[in-house]
């Protein structure tokens, strides 16, 4: 077994720093029996003299502008679940420990990533930016990576070690309770040697028996299996603005992040989708959403954003924006066998799906549709605006329908019991009678004719028998 | 002297240069280069040097009014290009296509698409990407008043994409310059469809044709 263990000490500041629009001193800060202190500070900070401890208007009469912001656990261990997620591209067992560290089991990767060196290159390399302290160390069992880690905290590399390392390190670094720690020390064991030495049914006596247990955990005397990780069913991220965003375009740089998130889960689960949903919280204490829809499944950031593009210019920002999510709820499996190779026309990379999807963001949904057939007699309910490419085809009418429908027929004035439109009309060949839809309480009792006007046209017009008007309700082709 | 004059010979042969005198010449060399797709009527495709509606360029229909004809004149071409499994657009168009009649015509359903657009900024717009796009075999719009540099524009997206655009104009828009390649005229409706090329590349246009 081999264990790697991620440990972000300053999770929190991260979080902060990766908020700000231009790096600026700022602290978290932790409120302790009725005093605002410094809870992590970042290295703008640091340098201008704040130190982790001090009271905020001590740091504030250091720094100009020094930016605090409220520690917040659960942002810090949502932020840690998503490191967790991230993480499942190099290995499916993955546990959290405590607020800060990621334990991953990766010997059964090794082969993939080529050993650990270059696993942990691959590791250091994919870390997404702005989590810095960290240090990234591999060992043997989960406790022991987890020492190491803290032992060697914010060196901002991968460091390799074995079991045999751990005699040196001093007792201070093990993850057991500070009242234990302080009867290590009282009883002058100061480092792991001293204490692996003494016999372990005695520790376990003075100490209980969680700590032996530990101990044989750390030490690799006891199996410590955990979890395979789950990727959480949906997919759901934020991201808090410090600055207030005024503009949709500005919109358009955090949306990416996103969706690079986005992109990033449905690849560790195969999956593609055809819905989103942004939503917004505003200034004004509402919230502004919008759906998006894909004609085609995507899976890609780069079959997402243009749409994402699209949309943005024509969307309108009821106030500021405080605060931006995004969410998928619905998944289908990847289908990656797309596309003709030897496709007879040119595709410049665009696929059908695609333009309809283009043309959606920026006309609207209900702006773009097919055409389909409906089983019905009623001219009007025949036919359907269907999804593009899904339009059904069934046995079209004996009779000669008229190329050009009207949505709503067109009341037409009568003379003598002949329809008039500008001049009156000759009925070429009729009546087809068609009276049904009884069962829907939109019954029709129509005689329809082709009637030819003045200019040649022809049209197909007819005469309601319940009150004997005359009606345009189509134009033939010729 | 003879060597330029071989050279000018030479020069003349060039594909890309017509000569009126010379029209059956330049329709066989036209028909080499091009795809065409035959109108289904076969005086309108005489009249025409490639022999036929061309497959990536641009056309112009300019009509005393809507449905005088020109759905029937284009219904075949139509057919034809929606075999293909790329979509027959059409954009803003006066009524709506009734689906049960496309279908008698032989258009395939399943491939059609239908964009309505607000403004005449997002017809052209919604033309140009469709024409681009290379997933449209035809795109069928009825813009309000296009500028040729516009027209110019839906042009280089036609060739781009190999898809045909048609734009359906009144035909008052007759005398205004326009860079189509084809520009065709129809008549007011009598016992045949009457249309007129108006203009035509490498060809002169024609006279009225009565077609059925």
């Amino acid at each position: 077994m081999l264990w790697a263990c991620l440990h972000f000490p300053a999770l929190a500041l991260n979080l902060v720093e990766q908020g700000l629009p231009r790096p600026q001193p700022s602290v978290v800060e932790i409120t302790r029996k009725n005093q605002r202190l410094v809870l992590h500070a970042n290295s703008l900070a640091l340098q201008a003299g704040v130190i982790p401890g001090m009271t905020i208007p001590t740091a504030q009469g250091l720094v100009n502008e020094l930016h605090c912001q409220v520690y917040d656990q659960r942002a810090e261990s949502k932020a840690l679940q998503q490191l967790a997620n991230w993480a499942y591209e190099f290995t499916p067992h993955i546990q959290t420990h405590g607020s800060h560290s990621l334990l991953l089991e990766v010997s059964h990767s090794l082969k993939l990533f080529q050993g650990q060196h270059a696993l942990a290159q691959r590791l250091l390399q994919r870390l997404p930016p702005g989590f810095e302290p960290f240090a990234l160390t591999f060992c043997e069992t989960p406790m022991a990576a987890l020492l190491f880690a803290q032992a060697h905290e914010g060196c901002n590399r991968a460091l390799f070690f074995s079991l045999q390392d751990l005699p040196d390190y001093d007792v201070q670094w093990l993850s057991i309770p500070a009242a234990q720690k302080a009867l290590l020390y009282s009883m002058g064991l100061k480092t792991l040697s001293q204490l692996t030495e003494l016999p372990r049914d005695t520790l376990s006596k003075r100490f209980g028996i969680e700590f032996s247990g530990y101990l044989n955990r750390l030490l690799g005397q006891q199996a410590d299996p955990l979890p395979n990780w789950v990727l959480p069913e949906q997919f759901s991220a934020e991201l808090e603005f410090v600055q207030e965003i005024e503009s949709s375009q500005a919109l358009l740089f955090p949306i990416r992040h996103l969706l690079s998130r986005l992109e990033h889960y449905l690849t560790a689960r195969q999956l593609s989708l055809n819905h989103l949903l942004f939503s917004l919280a505003l200034r004004n204490r509402s919230r502004q959403s919008w759906h998006m829809h894909f004609a085609a499944p995507v899976h890609r950031l780069s079959d997402m954003l243009p749409l994402v593009q699209l949309k943005l210019e024509n969307l309108k920002l009821q106030a500021p924006v405080l605060n931006l999510q995004l969410s998928a709820q619905q998944f289908l499996p990847l289908n990656t066998t797309q596309g003709d190779l030897f496709s007879q026309h040119q595709n410049n990379g665009v696929s059908r799906y695609q333009l309809v999807d283009r043309l959606k963001a920026r006309l609207g949904d209900k702006q773009v549709h097919g055409l389909g057939m409906v089983a019905d007699h009623r001219p009007e309910y025949s036919w359907s605006s269907a999804t593009p490419g899904q339009g059904e085809v069934l046995q079209h009418p004996a009779e000669q329908r008229p190329f050009w429908l009207l949505t709503h027929p067109q009341k037409l004035r009568s003379k003598k019991g002949l329809p008039l439109y500008d001049h009156p009309l000759q009925l070429l060949k009729g009546p087809e009678r068609i009276e049904t839809g009884w069962w829907d309480n939109k019954p029709i009792n129509r005689d329809y004719f082709i009637a030819l006007h003045g200019n040649g046209q022809r049209f197909w017009v007819y005469r309601d028998r319940d009150n004997q008007h005359w009606f345009l309700h189509g134009i033939f082709s010729a | 002297m003879s060597a330029a004059k071989a050279n000018l010979n030479q020069l003349l042969q060039h594909p890309a240069i017509w000569r009126a005198a010379d029209t059956a010449r330049s329709r066989q060399c036209r028909q080499q280069q091009t795809d065409t797709l035959p109108s289904g009527f076969s005086a309108l495709d005489q009249a025409l040097p490639a022999g036929g509606l061309p497959t990536d360029n641009v056309a112009e229909i300019l009509c005393p009014h809507w449905g005088c004809g020109e759905t029937e004149l284009l219904s075949s071409a139509l057919a034809l290009l929606s075999q293909q499994s790329r979509w027959l657009v059409w954009v803003n168009p006066p009524w709506l296509p009734y689906a049960p009649a496309l279908q008698q015509q032989g258009i395939q359903l399943e491939n059609t698409l239908v964009v309505h657009c607000r403004d005449d900024q997002s017809i052209l717009w919604a033309m140009e990407q469709c024409l681009s796009s290379g997933a449209c075999s035809a795109v069928q719009g009825w813009p309000g008043n296009p500028l040729p540099k516009q027209i110019r524009r839906l042009q280089l997206a036609a060739q781009k994409g190999r898809s045909l655009g048609l734009l359906m104009r009144p035909d008052s828009h007759l005398q205004q310059p326009s860079p189509a390649p084809l520009r065709l005229q129809m008549g007011p409706l009598q016992q045949h469809l009457q249309v007129r090329v108006v203009k035509c590349k490498g060809h002169w246009g024609s006279d009225w044709l009565a077609l059925n």
